[in-house]
């Protein structure tokens, strides 16, 4: 699908072009999404500036006039008994993390393999 | 240091420095405007992309669409990046902020080019697209407002660079910058790169434009422009990985599995990412399939290896903070503890758009609107910060 044009038909152009039936589908499936992407970012912008003018005050107040502190060095982190692998699984401290990295390598794989095949079929190397 | 123009957020313990806050707020209000006028734009353009509604003609579609690029991708990032680069420095840092009037200066080039650029598209004649491909020509006046808008950014990220030097100087913290001041750096190292590479090749095109020297070279425009093009996304890029870690630490107390680790990454950002807008031309003529080989397999990896690593780092030290916790009921109590009512993790460590993280955690844990007026204060809403507030006691 040509990005940016503005026309996915080519009405009336001198070199016409079709695409199958499915690309109108997937496309309208975009517009949709996007749509529904666009109403996000307005209830975005609509909250955080209605906060700003309308929001729950906070009873808490500084003014200017303090004296600013060193930032300071950590300190250490407390580690739970045993440490972080205790609190963890099978000798990870964060299993579940380690979980959805494979997941995501699958998927990973998965797309790739399916991005190859496709270029291969309209890449023919014989 | 004059402690007159101090003050300490009591929600969220955060110092902010006046000049520094009001220029952060302003920043930040011209981002979401941009974000505004790009959004609709991206409302017609996608309604007609959408072949049943195809709302708009051919002219106007592509003059929205010029619209809709330049000010998401280019003004709506960078202003915002603006903010962001005075946060991590003078607030984080807990100092000045170096020379604001020259901060100023900054955001009014920034404003005024980008009133320029996009009075020059809504007159209809500089429907060329973000990218502005010569030798398709605009009207002068949107390549003006672009060179106009990135002098001001660069004076901000000189700002930026400044404000760390005076921290240095005055001995405002202890040990190196803290891991989000860092990814800032970082966004500030591509930033300049960006912008300069935009300066380089989009005054010649003004020049061009204007009838002072006859010729652009296609091939050139395109392999210089995408320095600007791809990489201006990767100020972005770096930026909300900076966030993340951020709000890891805000909401969960979570510190780096390992600094060391997460500096590397962002190191390898400032030496790989940039090349990776080779990608962008590797169907155009006249450029070695070497060029195009080497630098989107082998240099491009690179990069996608450091956003892999912040991808595992990030999740991977709040479950750490969340097991010591508590949370370890099986493989992800950790997760379905976490506090999802607070719309900063929602936005911004579940892989939101990084820039709606940003302009989230900045609303969330104070200083932008916070009003010493004792009448409201909407943005210093460290309330939903929870427990994580105190991270910034000690560092990020």
């Amino acid at each position: 699908m040509a990005r940016r044009h503005w026309d996915m038909a080519f009405t009336n152009s001198a070199i016409g072009f079709d695409y199958p039936a499915s690309a109108y589908t997937l496309m309208g499936l975009a517009g949709i999404s996007g749509v529904a992407a666009i109403i996000g970012g307005g209830i975005f912008i609509l909250v955080t500036v209605s906060s700003v003018f309308f929001g729950k005050r906070l009873e808490s107040e500084s003014i200017y006039g303090a004296v600013p502190t060193r930032l300071m060095k950590a300190e250490p982190i407390v580690e739970p008994a045993g440490g972080h692998a205790a609190a963890g699984k099978w000798g990870f401290a964060a299993p579940g993390t380690f979980i959805f990295a494979l997941f995501f390598l699958a998927v990973f794989v998965i797309y790739y393999a399916i991005n190859w095949k496709y270029l291969a079929s309209v890449w023919p190397m014989s | 240091m004059s402690t007159e123009q101090f003050r300490i957020c009591p929600e969220s313990g955060l110092q902010f420095h006046k000049p520094a806050e009001t220029l952060m707020r302003a920043n930040a209000v011209l981002a979401v405007v941009i974000l505004l006028i790009g959004g609709v734009a991206a409302l017609m353009v996608t309604l007609t992309r959408w072949p049943a509604v195809h709302l708009l003609p051919a002219d106007r579609f592509y003059q929205l669409l010029t619209s809709h690029g330049v000010n998401m991708l280019i003004f709506w990032i960078i202003s915002f990046e603006m903010a962001v680069l005075y946060f991590c420095s003078s607030t984080l840092l807990r100092c000045r902020l170096a020379t604001p009037r020259i901060a100023w200066l900054g955001f009014v080039l920034m404003v005024t080019g980008i009133v320029v650029n996009n009075l020059a598209v809504m007159n209809g004649d500089a429907s060329v697209m973000m990218t502005s491909y010569v030798p398709m020509p605009a009207n002068p006046n949107f390549y003006l407002g672009l060179i106009l808008f990135a002098v001001g950014a660069l004076l901000g990220c000189f700002v930026f660079l400044g404000t760390l030097v005076i921290a240095k100087e005055e001995k405002t913290y202890e040990g190196s910058i803290p891991l989000v001041t860092f990814g800032a750096l970082t966004a500030c190292i591509i930033a300049v790169f960006t912008i300069a590479s935009g300066a380089i090749i989009l005054i010649p095109t003004y020049m061009w434009s204007m009838g002072w020297i006859n010729h652009i070279d296609p091939v050139m425009y395109r392999l210089v422009w995408w320095a600007l093009g791809h990489s201006s996304q990767q100020i972005n890029v770096a930026a909300h990985v900076s966030v993340w870690y951020a709000i890891a630490a805000i909401v969960f107390g979570a510190r780096p599995l390992s600094e060391k680790v997460s500096r590397t990454a962002f190191f390898l950002y400032i030496a790989f990412l940039q090349l990776a807008s080779a990608h962008h031309l590797l169907v155009d003529p006249g450029i070695s399939s070497e060029w195009k080989i080497f630098n989107t397999s082998y240099a491009m990896y690179l990069a996608v290896l450091a956003s892999m690593v912040h991808g595992l780092t990030v999740p991977g030290s709040i479950e750490v903070a969340q097991r010591a916790k508590g949370f370890t009921k099986g493989l992800f109590e950790w997760l379905r503890k976490a506090p999802w009512s607070n719309p900063v993790l929602a936005q911004g460590d579940v892989r939101g758009p990084g820039q709606v993280a940003t302009v989230s955690v900045w609303y969330r844990h104070g200083g932008l609107f916070h009003r010493h007026d004792g009448r409201r204060h909407p943005g210093c809403g460290a309330q939903t910060l929870g427990h994580g507030v105190h991270q910034f006691g000690h560092r990020l």
